[in-house]
Order: structure tokens, then sequence, then C-alpha cells
């Protein structure tokens, strides 16, 4: 397992990518594609799209690779580029419109139970560790995009809530309050289940 | 009252986690990126290709569009003033003034004195005085005066225009000049090398002229017929 900022990159590479070898550059890109995609897939749940972002992103740091001034190490530069266009895309009218639309089709499909609830997800018995993460992964599944994001940033990537709160273009207390929501929901997966469904009618 | 029996509710989950951020930084942070370098390489270069062709190539065709337009307008609009000063010439000392004009000698006794054609060309060769013909029939050797004069003459008309009863022979010779006048121009422009829409425009006009001109004529022989 590999952060983005602790991806070393040499300083002779980044030189040469700068100055158009396509070697160099696609030594970045192998260096560097499956961490930005990772970190992608993890804020942007959706497959699709996160391909899309992905591109973006990776097109927006050979573009700007002038501008790198390495103070800080290539991956962290680079984590700033994915995050950037993944806030963006979630702050768009686009988005919301079509989590809107999601949200229609989850209440016409599932209309007995209401919205899809974590409970409804099937549980496979693993070992603890697998079993955990797996869980995990549902859990983080369950959550809106933004809240995804802000767990995410905080928690694993170590943005402060001044970070996460600048990058969306809100207040420090939205991004406390998205993060407290956000783990409380996903206590609530980890919590045991003690009311289960009767086997015969009462 | 029976028990509660409950024989498929779950076990009890184990302890939940504490720390849901140690959980979560212990996930895979890599996923397999969706294509190589290569691929990654061509569709940059499809993102960025459409994005030139588009600017070009729909902003080329209206701009050629527009041009076409509005070099066809200035032909047209140029085409239709020119005649109207041509006109001048005859109206003041051609056949329709020597028809009009009593100090000289008329070409058509039909005519009354004073009454002029409106439907050819207008008010502005009805009602010409003897001085305005003398001075007419002193500058007919220079077009320039001629045409100086004529636009004097016309600045000196009233602006209403005058109802009048006007025979067909200034309405045809009127017709006959400005087709004379395009004929002209058609082959002055052909010569010069002028554009298939300039040409057509020209063609146009004379065609709606000849088109007139024959209706004169039917109306001519209808009332020939009758009496």
């Amino acid at each position: 397992m590999s952060r983005l900022t602790e991806i070393a990159v040499p300083e002779t590479t980044v030189q040469k990518a700068r100055c158009g070898d396509e070697a160099a550059q696609a030594r970045i890109y192998e260096l560097l594609a499956p961490a930005v995609h990772g970190l992608i897939r993890r804020i942007v749940a959706n497959r699709a799209l996160a391909e899309d972002l992905f591109q973006d992103t990776m097109m927006t740091v050979f573009e700007r690779l002038d501008s790198f001034r390495g103070e800080a190490p290539l991956g962290a530069w680079v984590r700033q580029v994915a995050v950037t266009r993944c806030l963006m895309y979630l702050r768009s009218p686009w988005h919301r419109a079509r989590l809107a639309l999601e949200r229609c089709e989850d209440h016409v499909v599932d209309r007995s139970g209401g919205p899809r609830q974590p409970e409804n997800v099937l549980r496979i018995a693993l070992p603890d560790r697998w079993s955990d993460q797996m869980d995990l992964e549902r859990a983080l599944a369950t959550l809106s995009p933004t809240a995804r994001a802000v767990v995410w940033l905080y928690d694993v990537e170590g943005y402060s809530h001044e970070e996460i709160a600048r990058q969306f273009g809100r207040t420090v207390s939205f991004s406390k309050s998205q993060l407290a929501r956000a783990h409380a929901r996903l206590r609530e997966w980890y919590e045991p289940q003690t009311e289960g469904q009767p086997c015969a009618p009462t | 009252m029976r028990p509660h029996v409950n024989h498929f509710s779950q076990p009890p989950r184990p302890p939940a986690v504490g720390d849901i951020a140690r959980t979560l930084r212990e996930l895979p942070a890599e996923a397999a990126p969706p294509y190589d370098f290569a691929e990654f390489r061509r569709r940059s270069r499809e993102r960025s290709v459409p994005g030139r062709q588009w600017v070009t190539w729909p902003y080329a065709a209206a701009a050629a569009g527009l041009t076409a337009f509005v070099a066809a307008m200035a032909l047209l609009g140029t085409n239709r003033a020119v005649p109207a000063n041509d006109d001048l010439g005859p109206a003041v000392s051609g056949p329709a003034t020597a028809a009009v004009a009593p100090g000289n000698a008329p070409a058509d006794s039909s005519q009354p004195d004073g009454v002029a054609s409106s439907q050819a060309t207008g008010p502005r060769v009805g009602g010409v005085a003897s001085s305005q013909a003398a001075e007419a029939s002193a500058t007919a050797d220079d077009p320039f005066e001629r045409a100086r004069a004529a636009r004097e003459w016309l600045a000196r008309q009233p602006t209403e225009p005058a109802l009048v009863r006007a025979g067909p022979r200034l309405t045809v010779t009127g017709l006959e000049d400005r087709i004379a006048w395009f004929d002209d121009a058609l082959t002055d422009q052909r010569l010069h090398g002028a554009t298939a829409a300039q040409l057509k425009v020209l063609q146009q006009e004379r065609a709606r002229l000849v088109s007139s001109l024959a209706q004169v004529r039917y109306a001519e022989a209808l009332v020939a017929g009758g009496s």
C-alpha cells in the first residue's frame, strides 16, 4: 500500500517530463496512476466518472508540470490536483442533478422499503480483517459522495477541517458536521444487530 | 402466550471497530489504472483535437456565408441605384421628356400637355415647364450636366405624388430602357469576372422587368382588341 505523498519520483524524471520527454512522462504515469486512480475511486464511487476524472487529472498534471516548484513531493502536488478535480465535480450542478435523479429512482424501485439501507446489503462470513474491510467498503458506499469525500480526506489523506472547508468552499463547521455524521453512520454499520425478523408469524 | 422464537436472527456482530480512521487507512489505496500510458496519450489527443476542429470549421463556414450575403446585398443596392441615375437622362432629354415638354415637338401627340406616366418613372416626369425644357436642351450634350439638371429638377418637384392618367407608351419605354441597362450591366460584369451570385441578382432583376413589360404589352393588346 502506498499513498500518493509517499511515492518518490526522481527529480531528473520530473525535469525530463517538463521538457516533453515521453519516456519520462510514461514513467511518472506508471508511478502515480494507480494511487491517483485509487484516490479518485474512493471519492467518486462511480467507475465511469472516476475514469473521466482520472483522465482529466493526469492531463492537468502533464499540462501544468511547469508550475510544479518542487517544494513538496510530486505526489502531494498531484494529489492536490486530483482532489480539486473531484471536489469540483461534486460541487457541480450536473452532479447534484444526477444525485437527485438517483434518489428518485431509488424511491421508484424500492417502494416497500424506501431508499436502500445498509441492512439490504448481503453480508458474507470472512476472516475478521477482511470482513471488517469489506464491511467498511460497503459502509462507505452507503455514504453520500460529499460525506465520503470528507471522511476520506480527513481520516486517510490527513487534510484538516480548514483545508477541507476551503476545498469545498464551505465553513469549517460544515466539514466537522459532515465528518461527525459520517462517523455515526459508519458506527451504526458496525453495531450488533439485536433485532431480527421472526421465522414465523406471531 | 407463545414465546418469541427467532431462529434466524443473526448472531451479534463483533464489537464495533473503535478506530474507524485506522481501518480506513488499512483499505487498499491503489487501484489499477483503467489504461496504460499509450491509451492515455491517445485519449488526451482525442480530447484536444475535436475542440480545435469545432472552433475552426463552422466559424469559417459562417463567415463565408455572411461575406457572400453582404456582397450580394451590396451589389443589389448598387445595381438599383445606378439605373435610377441613368434614367434621369432620357427623362429630361429623351423621348419621354419630348412627349411631355410643350416647348419641344411632342413625340406622342396622344399625351396631353403636362401629363406623364406615374407608373414607369413616377411624378418626376410630369408637369415640366418650358424654362426647364430650355435648360435641358442647353445641357443635353454633357451627361454630367444633364444628371445635375435632372437632380435639381427633381428637388423642385412637390413631395406629394400627383395622380395622373398615363398611357402605356412611357411605361414601355422606361421598362425597355431599364432592360437594356441590365443587359449592358450583365455583359460588363461577365467581362470583369463577376461571381455567379452577382450575375444571378442582375438576371433576376432583368427577368422581373421583362415580366412587367410582357404584362404591359398584354394589357395594351387587350385594349387594342377591345377597341
